[in-house]
């Protein structure tokens, strides 16, 4: 092992140097702290044995430097005192020395006390290494998150869309780096158009997982055989499904194995754009809420089933007819179990509440100002929980 | 802890203590529940008085244990609903799955052949 010996009295340093060589070590010696410093900014020596008193820098405050320099690893320092004063010994501790010794000593002292050191230094370097993996690990795992993150972000509709005279808008605030809401519209055909948002229960990656498997399916609108629409021997050779029914199907393909725990909550909706009906089914989801354009809000829909928990379970459909003006506000329980400081929720009454009073402002602007609404609630922008409303406009 | 379990026989009744029946302690929970039944015990009693809030992670571990129980011929009975637990069961139609009841008494009764 390689010794720095820092000591200025050169029969003292000469001793100690030629009893270190004999033991098979390589020694450095340098006459004071300062010089010490200097060659351990340089040459990469983990053990330095100090006197304790020395001109420019003595062997406390060389110790203090050592531990202040934010060298790339650990270095041992052992005191040499000519006295054995406890408060000395505190004060050099103080300062951050490992190990003192009390001159004059005798070998076999001399040869526990480096071998303990030797001790250490392994542990300390063993500890490194293994630190170094997991960040390593760690910034593996950091950018697979991010990436999947971005991957369920594009599959998020544009923002502000008018789709056949109706207007979708929407807020979306993730909990951490991925997330387990995810919503959509699209024309089914020339005459409807569907929606959904669903919440698939816990966080991170599997519940992403799940998440994008679910929008890949439910994406599927312009397939003639698929969840949304079934095919048919006659013209026009499929038919619409419809949402109860299109959710009794998920429910039945996506039978959560035991210990997974893995099922949704969800809204699925259609809308007739001829009659401006919507039909929708609820399941495990919050129910919606509907504000008529010269009337009031309401939450609607008959509950239901969360998806994955139970199989062979009916949903039922809600029908009701929406006038030009109507909105409707599809949402996850991120945003109504949202907690302040005081872990009290922002509930369902809180958001009518200032959906109510935005009433007036176009759809845009009044998710903005929800989205503000719900920082100042949370008093920050870290949620516990994935946040999400899907806004219609007829 | 957030919760805690006694027997009368061999019924165990879990006691959620936790004002907050969430995400945090729902895979504990689950596992405390799936444990009890497959040391033994039939029948299981969830006893909810103390909980304000319920989440769909808690319910997705009851509904778990409920699912190993009647497989088994046994069941989970539910006691001591509050307001906001009970219309999380009524939004989630789950008041239709389980039984509930207004005490362990009661349920513990019911079990009674």
């Amino acid at each position: 092992m390689r010794i720095l010996i820092a000591e200025d009295e050169f029969d003292s340093r000469k001793l100690l140097s030629r009893k270190l060589r004999a033991w098979g070590h390589e020694i450095v010696e340098v006459e004071n702290g300062a010089q010490a410093l200097e060659i351990l900014q340089r040459e990469p020596i983990s053990f330095v044995i100090s006197d304790w008193m020395m001109p420019q820098m003595d062997g406390p405050e060389l110790c203090r430097c050592i531990r202040s320099a934010e060298l790339n690893r650990y270095v041992y320092v052992i005191l040499l005192t000519a006295k054995d004063e406890k408060s000395e010994l505190v004060a050099g501790m103080e300062s951050g020395a490992d190990d003192f010794m009390v001159k004059p000593f005798n070998n076999d002292e001399l040869k526990v006390r480096i071998r303990a050191g030797e001790r250490v230094l392994k542990l300390e370097r063993d500890l490194d290494e293994r630190n170094k993996r997991l960040r390593d690990v760690y910034s593996v795992i950091e950018k697979d998150l991010e990436a999947a993150a971005r991957m369920q972000k594009s599959l998020l509709p544009n923002k502000s869309t008018e789709m056949r005279g109706i207007n979708f808008e929407w807020l979306f605030l993730p909990c951490t780096f991925v997330a387990g809401d995810i919503f959509s519209f699209y024309p089914v055909n020339e005459f409807y158009v569907g929606f959904y948002q669903l919440d698939v229960a816990g966080h991170g990656i599997p519940s992403a997982m799940m998440s994008v498997t679910l929008n890949k399916i439910l994406a599927q609108s312009s397939v003639a055989d698929s969840m949304v629409k079934r095919s048919l021997a006659e013209v026009p050779y499929y038919e619409i499904v419809p949402p109860a029914t299109l959710i009794f199907d998920l429910n039945q393909r996506f039978q959560m194995e035991d210990d997974a725990m893995q099922y949704f909550t969800m809204v699925y909706g259609l809308i007739d754009l001829r009659n401006k009906t919507l039909q929708l089914s609820q399941a495990g989801h919050p129910s919606p809420i509907v504000m008529r354009h010269n009337g009031e809000s309401k939450a609607i829909g008959t509950g239901g089933f969360p998806v994955g928990m139970l199989p062979d379970l009916e949903y039922e459909n809600t029908e009701i007819q929406l006038h030009p003006g109507d909105r409707l506000f599809v949402y996850s329980d991120g945003i109504t179990e949202c907690t302040n400081s005081e872990r009290k929720p922002f509930t369902e009454e809180r958001l009518m509440a200032h959906l109510e009073k935005e009433r007036d402002r176009p759809l845009k602007e009044m998710l903005a100002s929800l989205k503000e609404s719900l920082y100042q609630w949370r008093g920050s922008r870290d949620f516990e929980d994935d946040l999400s409303v899907l806004a219609i406009e007829v | 802890m957030a919760f805690a379990t006694t027997f009368v026989d061999d019924v165990f009744i879990t006691t959620v203590t936790s004002p907050r029946a969430t995400v945090d302690i729902a895979n504990k929970f689950k596992r405390e529940l799936l444990q009890h039944l497959d040391n033994g015990s039939r029948h299981g009693v969830v006893d909810l008085s103390d909980t304000e809030f319920i989440d769909s992670a808690f319910l997705g571990a009851l509904v778990t244990a409920l699912k190993r129980a009647t497989a088994r011929d046994g069941d989970i009975l539910l006691v001591g609903l509050q307001q906001p637990v009970k219309a999380m069961f009524e939004l989630t139609r789950l008041h239709r799955i389980f039984q509930i009841h207004e005490t362990t008494q009661s349920a513990l009764k019911s079990l009674k052949p």
